[in-house]
């Protein structure tokens, strides 16, 4: 992680990766918002706990779901270095979505700003802006900014 | 309190019954895996006769793994090409398991076979889940990292006939593969009354090589249709299902299992794994006691225990 030497703080924001079309277009806008302000970019990877607990069952889903977990992140990655212009701080960790982000947040005092995608369906705006708009919103103790999933990157662009 | 089960021929306190529905629930709610191969002896245990228990509790595997079965499909989880194959091997191995049990039951043997099915199954996965825990918990505290398993060695398995391919699961293999092990857990379900998870799952990731992704899904699948089959079939040829005491287990399991799955979110495996390892050593044990002592006791009439 980049160094605070005198009072000088980047901003980090935060995006969480999941396979939603909203989160892409909440990480161009954290990428554009991240270059703007010379910022920095950060992914974390919730991977769902292994389902099953025996015979090495538990050890293997876990591989594998790391492994795929570091595999999109790559991917992203290279996405986020061309749109914000630095390579992103890449966490993954294994558990619940939200209790694992706020988790995260606790432990890295360095990110300053959540940024999330909101499904723009009749469903709602999907299950971690639900809960941390929700009955979570007193552990959170950084903004989070929400970007409607229905945004075009144009309009993104324009806003940023 | 009491409860009559019609079948069963016995009255039981149904609280007693929702409560090892619920608490059995909650630990394959946390382990992923089956109830049935506790929820069967511990019915026996009660007092339930074991071609009943067996029967009822396959009526209740369909019923609780219905639910699951249908989360994964939905999460597209389900391999439905491989698990078709694996059906079919269920459904061939499940009808000769009730065949085999109706023999067995007129041979009067039916009770033992299920009591020694259970010793040995339940001895061998318990004492492999013990070292499997105390390795980790070893491991955890040396280095923290876990061993790497080594997924698509090819044997002889890979030289067998027929072979299919299964785009979902990245493989190309025999067909045979699947139908054998769906007919073993298919053979498990009828004689057990089991779903035969524990033993399925991993036999596809080793033995089948399929991403783990798919896994459980795949397999409740099966399990749905094999234990459905195994219910039609004991209470046709053997009369050996209770639906009172199925429904009553479900009733609790379901609740259970939703607690322990929320439970298991939280709470990290290797202690968990050992105290389960433990409590299924515990139930072999104590099933492997009441077959020598039981005859014991039948002899001493009224008077008191042999020693």
């Amino acid at each position: 992680m980049s160094s605070e030497a005198g009072g000088h703080h980047q901003r980090v924001f935060l995006v969480v990766v999941d396979s939603s079309p909203e989160m892409k277009v909440a990480l161009r806008f954290a990428c554009r918002r991240a270059r703007a302000t010379g910022g920095r970019l950060a992914m974390l990877y919730v991977t769902e706990p292994a389902a099953a607990e025996w015979l090495g069952v538990g050890e293997i889903m876990r591989e594998e779901r790391r492994a795929e977990a570091e595999t999109r992140l790559q991917e992203l990655a290279v996405d986020v270095r061309e749109m914000s212009g630095d390579v992103p701080v890449l966490y993954v960790r294994e558990g619940d979505p939200a209790d694992e982000l706020l988790r995260l947040l606790a432990e890295e005092p360095t990110i300053s700003v959540l940024v999330l995608g909101a499904d723009p369906g009749p469903k709602g705006p999907g299950p971690l802006i639900a809960a941390l708009s929700g009955r979570l919103i007193g552990k959170l103790h950084v903004p989070m900014t929400i970007v409607p999933g229905s945004m075009t990157s144009a309009e993104i662009d324009a806003v940023t | 309190m009491q409860i009559y089960l019609p079948v069963a021929e016995l009255s039981a306190n149904w609280l007693l019954l929702l409560g090892l529905g619920g608490g059995v629930g909650l630990l394959s709610g946390l382990f992923g895996v089956g109830g049935g191969f506790l929820m069967t002896p511990l019915l026996i245990f009660i007092g339930v006769p074991p071609a009943i228990a067996v029967g009822s509790e396959a009526a209740q595997i369909v019923g609780a793994s219905v639910s699951g079965a249908l989360a994964h499909w939905r999460r597209n989880n389900v391999d439905f090409r491989m698990g078709f194959v694996l059906l079919a091997g269920g459904l061939f191995g499940s009808t000769i398991g009730v065949q085999v049990f109706a023999l067995l039951r007129k041979a009067g043997q039916v009770e033992l076979i299920i009591a020694l099915a259970y010793v040995v199954i339940l001895g061998a996965i318990g004492s492999l889940m013990l070292v499997e825990s105390v390795r980790a918990m070893r491991r955890q505290r040396l280095t923290g990292s876990t061993r790497r398993g080594k997924l698509h060695q090819h044997t002889w398995l890979h030289g067998l006939p027929l072979k299919m391919r299964f785009p979902k699961s990245k493989l190309y293999i025999s067909a045979l593969l699947p139908f054998a092990v769906g007919a073993f857990v298919g053979l498990l379900a009828a004689l057990m009354g089991v779903g035969g998870g524990f033993i399925m799952v991993p036999a596809m990731i080793y033995l089948l090589g399929m991403p783990t992704s798919v896994v459980v899904g795949t397999s409740l699948f099966q399990i749905v249709f094999v234990t459905a089959n195994v219910t039609f079939l004991q209470a046709w040829q053997n009369q050996t299902v209770d639906m009172v005491l199925a429904v009553l287990l479900l009733v609790g399991g379901v609740v259970g299992a939703q607690f322990g799955a929320r439970l298991g979110q939280k709470l990290r495996g290797e202690q968990l794994r050992g105290l389960m390892a433990l409590l299924v050593l515990g139930v072999a044990i104590k099933l492997a006691v009441d077959l020598v002592v039981t005859p014991q006791d039948a002899f001493s009439l009224g008077g008191g225990r042999a020693h």
